[in-house]
């Protein structure tokens, strides 16, 4: 994923649901850490409501806490 | 040895104890309560055991929003889970959320009951919105495939696609010919 735009705002989503593992895979890099706004192009709203969905993902086993 | 049937009737009864404490008030927020089953339960068990915990909060006064079913799925790494002095060693588990709307002083309740389960290897209790906030409005709880491979596969493949070369049929007289170049050259 390498935007200059925001994937959540564009796609007018309001809340980030930790379930929705695979658009959270989206804004993982190949070790499982959660990718930088400058790759992603987040607001910064969205980019900590992103980090928390993640961090529950990973905390229910949905989502890996490292990789490879 | 008790059944995991009465030990949840029993956490039930704590719970409605701690309800009765607790003072009424007309604050109700919306909860989603996501939870993993052990993988030593059946589906069935899973299920029975969701039923528990939904007719907990319709009991408490809680109304159910949405629900998906428990579905037994591959954890991304190992939970441990402590029954008396077991511990068990969980790669797999039953995942299931719920929705519902209830009074914020029965929440403490709920936690009780979910700590007190023996079936229940992990929960997550937070505050949501009403609306679905999931994009397809399921899950895809898919069991995945494992991709990652063994040294050993890998090199394999590596031999059978050298092995694999497209070879063009040859016409033995044309084969003939060039050999004859060769041994006169």
């Amino acid at each position: 994923m390498n935007n200059t735009k925001c994937y959540f705002t564009e796609n007018k989503i309001k809340h980030i649901d930790y379930k929705d593992v695979d658009l959270l895979k989206k804004f993982l890099n190949p070790h499982a850490r959660l990718l930088a706004r400058k790759r992603t192009g987040t607001t910064a709203k969205n980019q900590r409501s992103l980090a928390e969905a993640i961090k529950r993902a990973r905390f229910m086993g949905l989502l890996p806490y490292v990789s490879r | 040895m008790e059944t995991v049937k009465n030990l949840s009737k029993k956490a039930i009864k704590k719970g409605e104890q701690a309800i009765k404490i607790a003072p009424k008030t007309d604050t109700s927020k919306v909860y989603e309560l996501s939870y993993i089953f052990v993988p030593t339960i059946s589906d069935d068990r899973a299920l029975v055991e969701e039923k528990v915990l939904a007719d907990f909060f319709t009991q408490n006064g809680g109304d159910m929003i949405s629900s998906e079913h428990p579905v037994l799925i591959d954890l991304t790494y190992p939970m441990l889970k402590v029954i008396h002095t077991h511990r068990e060693k969980c790669f797999k588990g039953h995942f299931g959320w719920m929705k519902f709307e209830i009074e914020t002083e029965a929440i403490a309740a709920v936690k009780k009951l979910l700590d007190a389960h023996e079936s229940v290897v992990r929960y997550l209790l937070v505050k949501t919105v009403r609306e679905n906030t999931l994009l397809t409005g399921k899950m895809t709880l898919v069991k995945e495939e494992r991709t990652r491979k063994s040294p050993q596969a890998v090199v394999e493949e590596e031999i059978v696609a050298e092995v694999e070369v497209d070879v063009a049929p040859v016409n033995p007289e044309e084969l003939d010919k060039s050999i004859d170049e060769l041994v006169i050259a």
